[in-house]
């Protein structure tokens, strides 16, 4: 096994080198897990949207909106002057702000076109809640107007503050702790699509690099030991390794999810990843043995583990992305993974039923695995008989 | 006195490469640096070039400290180092044209001169090959190249043969002939005592970072006790016939294997003649027989009571 | 000084296989974030919402319900059906979530996510409309001749959305400043290369170099340059690519783009340059603390996510203005949404200042022209 032994002794050699890509990564992915989800709000227990609200009006009519909007919306205390309302939404400090001009109540009151002045980060979802809710409020004003007399303001003020109190119910058939644990969860394990990804491709190919000198290449032919024989140990060292690497991510979750990760859903969670981990180390195979320049395997990596992640709903969910997309990336193992994990961080129960389309993603990631395995080798095939 | 060391001490974390090494070379020799691997030679070297920290002693060159800056100096300075020094993105042409531009600004004498280098150590074939296309002994000529283009008045070489063909070899040894001709102070270290032997004037023996011997080829070898080493054949073997032989006026050692009878006299005149009486006397058949004269080996293994080669074998 | 710039110019163009990657890697990704964001404002690709119904007598009491649900043929796939199979359908997730009637409208669901919380809008909205409309009738009993329903139906906008800048906060675009932010720290491998070869302690070149007369400083500078000159031209191209193929917006500075870029190509050069001349490791391990820091400077920039450097603000601020690739963000997006340049500039002043420290170490550090061990 002295080839074996070999591929260890670099990796030991290069041990430096695979912490800091362990380590940065990981502390990528769970920063972004502990960060909050997705770039899109998409969670239920909205976090609350900062914003700000000049009232030049203030009327009854006005104060009752701000209050309305403090439901969903955080105040934040701005001046009302362009430069630090540019500022403000340059940095975030709000994502919307709306402004109250004078004498806007009496017109709505008297059945005249009245409007607010908006300004907010466009096509977010924050926007489309927020102006929901003031539309939801002023049409409810104007309905009482319309078909009520003698409405004072304050009457009015309470009424749509009546209305607006009144929810549907909504039962989630499961518990909000799992709920929010299997989300979060399911998110950190597709972080992983990108974070294991770039370890895997980074820390095989500094490796394989060595292997691939042509010096030594030749040297080792001359050797008693087969080329398959080779091949194979090589092939189980980069499978030891991808094992190891697979440990120490799942060691993370373990640290952040505790007991969670042995449910069936947490090991599902994890078996679906060790999939996933050979279907990137294929990978990895393949490209350490087309790229040998140290500088453009980082960039080999970047663009195969961030791009793929990017396309396969890893940092934009897969709801928000459009069929193209999809489809484009279903060349990628990264999207079957993503798509299980997703799965079963919705399920209810974990069934057998429920079980059958992520052992069938499973499939199709090992599918990955076997054909970009079939073509390194084919690959190094066609190398050897080019050289005699 | 192009370069004068004194007292060079350098350490590498305890262990120490250079012991109070001191060096004189003269204007127009080629002075040889001959020892062992691991004797320090490629360190005294980089100190001389000042690359590499010393813990004491002076260097000067063209009478002047040796310092980093010492850029007037580098000027006159060619250095073919051990390892080839080449750039792989760059043909051949054009890694003689960098490394030349370093030391000549204008670009017209550096053309020629990049010429002449190439025409020198006849590369013209190979002028827009890369690197990684050459054979060994291609790329150590192209290596030389180099060093010499500029036409410096000092020209040190660090084991410039090692892993070369004997062609390239030879075209080497001839080359540094050449250049010393035209008036190239030239300093070349190596471990292989032949090429010492034949191309330097003044010989400096190292071993474990000091000097153990300085001066001609003859005078070293007159340094020692060794005269000629006799070899001769002989099939018809009786045992006393070797104290006998160990009897004779002048030898020193007398051993018999494989059928050849290896004799070491120490100086004196006609030991080859005494030697074959003898054997005529007691009429003893010879095959052939060699006579040589003593090497610098000799000169080592007698200073050191080592082999130059032995220390090729374990060390480094 | 131009022999040396010249020749390090070719030694870097014809490393095929770099020349290749650090153009093609960019391009590569700016296609992929496009395409994974091309669909985020897009409404048209909204599908419906599939839910179920739970038939009662209550909802048969509540005709308004369904002729709501009606209204909207767009928004949901509706299933009438009983609570049981409801529940069913819910538990094999063939229908986002299900409505019954209880003493009022009830949403059961079974995790939080954008469809469910529209549904959850749909029954507020519905269920305070309801309310409304129950206080007129107390009111005005007659209203319903008088048109409620009608007004009812009716949706009034009362936003004016109006521009306060020169350009809308935007997030998409962030991404692309991010990454040419990570492509100019790419060009960090191009600085490690170039101490790399003129390094005695490095490289056998880097040892011969050292035994010319040239001054140090000037071959610094010129192998700088080089890898500078080098980069330049693919950030540039990385950029003329965005603009004309992906069509990100830069706003229309032509001056100041090309400065924010030969700052922050200089920034990746010089960091790469800092972080090799100051270590004495091996170049693996080099290679690993450029890839490591460019990949969390990026990340921190907003690269993965964007609000993580919203994050940053708020929380660390000082941060946010120690990260290069933050810096080299922040300069494009504040040339884009802008109208002042004073945090153009304060952006640009603060890589000046990374880029002299950067430099000033790898001098000095070269500087040292006798090493202890080669």
């Amino acid at each position: 096994m002295q080839v074996y032994k070999a591929f260890f002794r670099i990796i030991q050699k290069n041990l430096l080198q695979i912490i800091i890509y362990v380590f940065v990564f990981l502390a990528v992915s769970i920063s972004l897990t502990i960060a909050g989800v997705n770039p899109v709000q998409t969670e239920f227990t909205q976090t609350k949207i900062s914003m700000a609200f000049f009232d030049y009006d203030n009327s009854s009519l006005s104060l009752g909106l701000k209050n309305h909007l403090a439901k969903t919306g955080r105040m934040a205390d701005l001046a009302d002057e362009a430069e630090s309302i540019q500022d403000a939404l340059f940095f975030r400090e709000i994502e919307y702000a709306l402004r109250v001009p004078q004498g806007f109540a009496e017109a709505l009151m008297s059945g005249e076109e009245a409007y607010i002045e908006k300004i907010s980060v466009p096509a977010s979802v924050s926007e489309v809640y927020l102006d929901n809710a003031v539309n939801k409020y002023l049409n409810t004003a104007r309905i009482y107007i319309s078909n009520t007399e003698g409405l004072s303001q304050e009457e009015l003020a309470d009424y749509i503050a009546a209305d607006m109190e009144k929810s549907a119910k909504v039962e989630v058939n499961r518990e909000i702790e799992e709920l929010t644990l299997s989300q979060k969860a399911g998110n950190h394990y597709n972080y992983m699509a990108y974070s294991l990804f770039a370890v895997l491709i980074l820390g095989v190919s500094s490796v394989m690099l060595v292997f691939q000198s042509q010096d030594l290449k030749n040297r080792n032919l001359c050797s008693p030991i087969t080329l398959r024989n080779m091949n194979f140990q090589l092939i189980l060292g980069n499978i030891s390794y991808a094992v190891l690497a697979w440990m120490v991510m799942n060691l993370s979750s373990i640290f952040m999810f505790g007991s969670f990760m042995f449910t069936a859903k947490g090991l599902l969670l994890m078996a679906n990843s060790l999939i996933f981990t050979m279907a990137a180390l294929s990978i990895s195979f393949l490209i350490s043995i087309l790229v040998t320049s140290p500088g453009a395997v980082s960039a080999a990596a970047n663009v195969v583990s961030l791009g793929s992640s990017f396309i396969s709903g890893v940092f934009v969910p897969q709801e928000l992305l459009s069929d193209t997309v999809l489809r484009i990336s279903s060349f990628t193992p990264a999207y079957w993974y993503v798509k299980s994990n997703n799965d079963i961080a919705g399920m209810g129960e974990v069934t057998a039923m429920s079980r059958a389309p992520i052992f069938n993603n499973m499939l199709i990631i090992l599918g990955f695995a076997a054909a970009s395995f079939t073509i390194a080798l084919v690959i190094t095939k066609q190398r050897r008989i080019k050289k005699q | 006195m192009v370069i004068k060391v004194e007292n060079l001490v350098k350490r590498y974390d305890g262990l120490i490469a250079l012991d109070h090494f001191s060096l004189e070379v003269r204007e127009g020799e080629i002075f040889g640096l001959l020892g062992p691997n691991g004797s320090g030679k490629t360190t005294a070297i980089n100190c001389i070039l000042s690359l590499l920290k010393y813990d004491k002693g002076t260097i000067e060159v063209y009478g002047r400290p040796m310092t980093p800056d010492a850029y007037d100096i580098k000027r006159n300075i060619g250095i073919i180092m051990q390892n080839v020094a080449l750039f792989d993105e760059l043909t051949v042409y054009e890694n003689i044209d960098y490394f030349c531009g370093l030391y000549i600004p204008d670009r017209k004498k550096r053309k020629e001169l990049v010429e002449e280098a190439i025409d020198f150590v006849e590369l013209n074939k190979f002028r827009n090959f890369l690197p990684k296309k050459l054979s060994g002994g291609l790329l150590r000529r192209l290596n030389i190249a180099c060093g010499i283009a500029h036409k410096p008045s000092l020209i040190i070489l660090d084991e410039p043969t090692v892993a070369v063909d004997p062609q390239s070899r030879k075209k080497i040894l001839e080359g540094i002939k050449e250049l010393n001709k035209n008036g190239a102070t030239v300093v070349y270290t190596s471990h292989y005592m032949e090429e010492v032997e034949e191309i330097c004037t003044r010989i400096a023996i190292m071993d474990k970072g000091k000097v153990i011997a300085l001066g001609t080829k003859d005078e070293l070898k007159g340094m020692i006790h060794s005269g000629e080493k006799v070899t001769i054949e002989i099939f018809d073997y009786s045992s006393n016939i070797l104290e006998e032989v160990r009897s004779i006026p002048h030898i020193i050692t007398a051993e018999y294997t494989d059928n050849l009878l290896v004799a070491r006299f120490s100086k004196g005149k006609n030991n080859l003649g005494v030697l074959l009486d003898y054997l005529r006397s007691r009429q003893i058949e010879t095959g052939r027989i060699y006579s040589e004269p003593p090497t610098l080996n000799d000169v080592f293994l007698e200073i050191t009571g080592k082999e130059l080669r032995d220390y090729a074998k374990g060390v480094q | 000084m131009l022999h040396i710039y010249k020749y390090r110019l070719k030694c870097i163009i014809r490393d095929k296989q770099m020349v290749f990657w650090s153009l093609l890697f960019p391009i590569i990704l700016a296609v992929l974030f496009n395409l994974a964001f091309s669909n985020l404002s897009k409404s048209e690709n909204f599908k419906e919402i599939r839910i179920a119904v739970a038939e009662n007598d209550e909802l048969r009491g509540n005709p308004q319900f369904t002729e709501a649900l009606n209204s909207v043929p767009d928004l949901f796939d509706v299933i009438y059906t009983s609570k049981a199979d409801a529940e069913k359908l819910l538990e094999e997730d063939d229908i986002r979530g299900y409505i019954y009637f209880d003493q009022g409208p009830k949403l059961v669901v079974k995790r939080s996510g954008i469809n469910q919380s529209i549904l959850k809008a749909f029954l507020d909205d519905y269920v305070q409309t309801g309310s409304t409309i129950e206080r007129i009738m107390e009111k005005n009993p007659a209203a319903l001749q008088g048109g409620l329903i009608d007004s009812v139906s009716e949706r009034n906008s009362y936003l004016r959305e109006i521009s306060h800048g020169k350009a809308e906060p935007d997030t998409v675009v962030n991404y692309f400043y991010a990454l040419i932010a990570m492509a100019c720290l790419y060009g960090s491998f191009s600085g490690l290369k170039e101490v790399t070869a003129l390094q005695g302690n490095l490289s056998f070149q880097g040892a011969r170099v050292n035994v010319t007369p040239v001054n140090k400083a000037r071959m610094i500078a010129a192998s700088i340059g080089a890898a500078v000159t080098y980069q330049l031209f693919v950030i540039t191209s990385h950029i003329l690519f965005l603009v004309f193929v992906i069509k990100v917006d830069f706003g229309n500075q032509m001056f100041y783009i090309a400065l924010a870029c030969l700052v922050s190509s200089v920034t990746g050069v010089t960091y790469g340059t800092f972080i090799s001349s100051v270590n004495r490791k091996s170049e693996g391990v080099k290679i690993g603390i450029l890839i490591g820091t460019s990949m969390i400077m990026s990340f921190l920039s907003g690269m993965m996510f964007d609000k993580m450097k919203y994050i940053i603000n708020s929380k660390l601020p000082i941060l946010g203005y120690l990260n290069p690739a933050n810096l080299i963000t922040d300069a494009f997006y504040s040339l884009y949404y802008y109208d002042t340049h004073t945090r153009f500039f304060t952006n640009i002043g603060l890589l000046c200042g990374y880029i002299a420290f950067f430099g000033a170490v790898t001098y000095l550090s070269l500087r040292r022209q006798k090493y202890a061990s080669i």
